[in-house]
């Protein structure tokens, strides 16, 4: 998908572990690990809002768009 | 309106459902009863009915009439059957707390067909019963059904809301 989560890049950067941010943001570990993987379908905006605060940072140092083909 | 708990109603729909499926096979199994005993005891159904009708009307036609009627009742109870399953699987997606999937679009739709054979089979009933007048057979009596052609149309509704439901359903799911 051209759409790539980098919350594990995040969570590296903040020192924190998923369950952390799971108990932080009130997302189900299930649900965050869902998010982690890139298996995703959609995220609402109340979840990207909780996440930022959490990590202390923007939606596009979660999420970042790379089209179809550019691997880099 | 009083207040009824909706695992109550759940149950009650069910033993409902349940019993309508009981009394439609015994109906069914009253029908080729009937068919059957028309059978080796033709000559004793002619009779009797020599005597009911006096010699007025011929009894090969009449025993005709009821076979014929009995033949449209054994294929009705088949699809009331069907009609009553797809109900009793909805209830079940209910009782597990998963109604709006696309399964339940498709019994709903099979409601619907089964609601339209229904009504059409009460059609040919009805003129079964005009021609059992013109020959001045005794037979049930008959009246169009407004509200079973309503409650096609209103199964095949329901059968598109559900199927939209379903869709709907399936873009939620993986959203976090």
């Amino acid at each position: 998908m051209p759409v790539r989560v980098h919350l594990d890049d995040m969570l590296h950067a903040r020192r924190m572990t998923l369950t952390e941010l799971s108990e932080r943001v009130d997302i189900t570990l299930a649900n965050l690990s869902i998010l982690k993987t890139g298996k995703a379908k959609a995220i609402r905006f109340s979840t990207l809002e909780a996440i930022c605060a959490a990590l202390a940072c923007q939606p596009g140092d979660i999420l970042t768009f790379l089209p179809d083909g550019d691997d880099a | 309106m009083p207040h009824v708990s909706q695992p109550r109603l759940l149950s009650l729909s069910t033993r409902i459902v349940q019993a309508f499926r009981i009394a439609n096979l015994a109906i069914a199994v009253f029908f080729l009863a009937i068919l059957c005993a028309t059978l080796p005891g033709l000559e004793l159904v002619q009779d009797a009915l020599a005597r009911k009708y006096g010699g007025a009307v011929d009894t090969v036609t009449v025993v005709l009439f009821v076979r014929v009627t009995l033949l449209l009742g054994l294929p009705i109870c088949w699809v009331v059957e069907r009609l009553l399953a797809a109900l009793r699987a909805i209830l079940g997606t209910v009782a597990e707390g998963d109604p709006f999937v696309r399964a339940n679009a498709a019994r709903l739709r099979t409601i619907g067909w089964m609601l339209l054979t229904i009504q059409v089979a009460d059609l040919a009933f009805g003129a079964t019963r005009l021609v059992a007048k013109l020959l001045h057979i005794d037979y049930a009596s008959w009246q169009p059904s407004f509200t079973g052609w309503l409650g096609v149309l209103i199964a095949f509704v329901l059968a598109q809301v559900f199927e939209r439901g379903a869709a709907m359903r399936e873009d939620l799911d993986g959203t976090v």
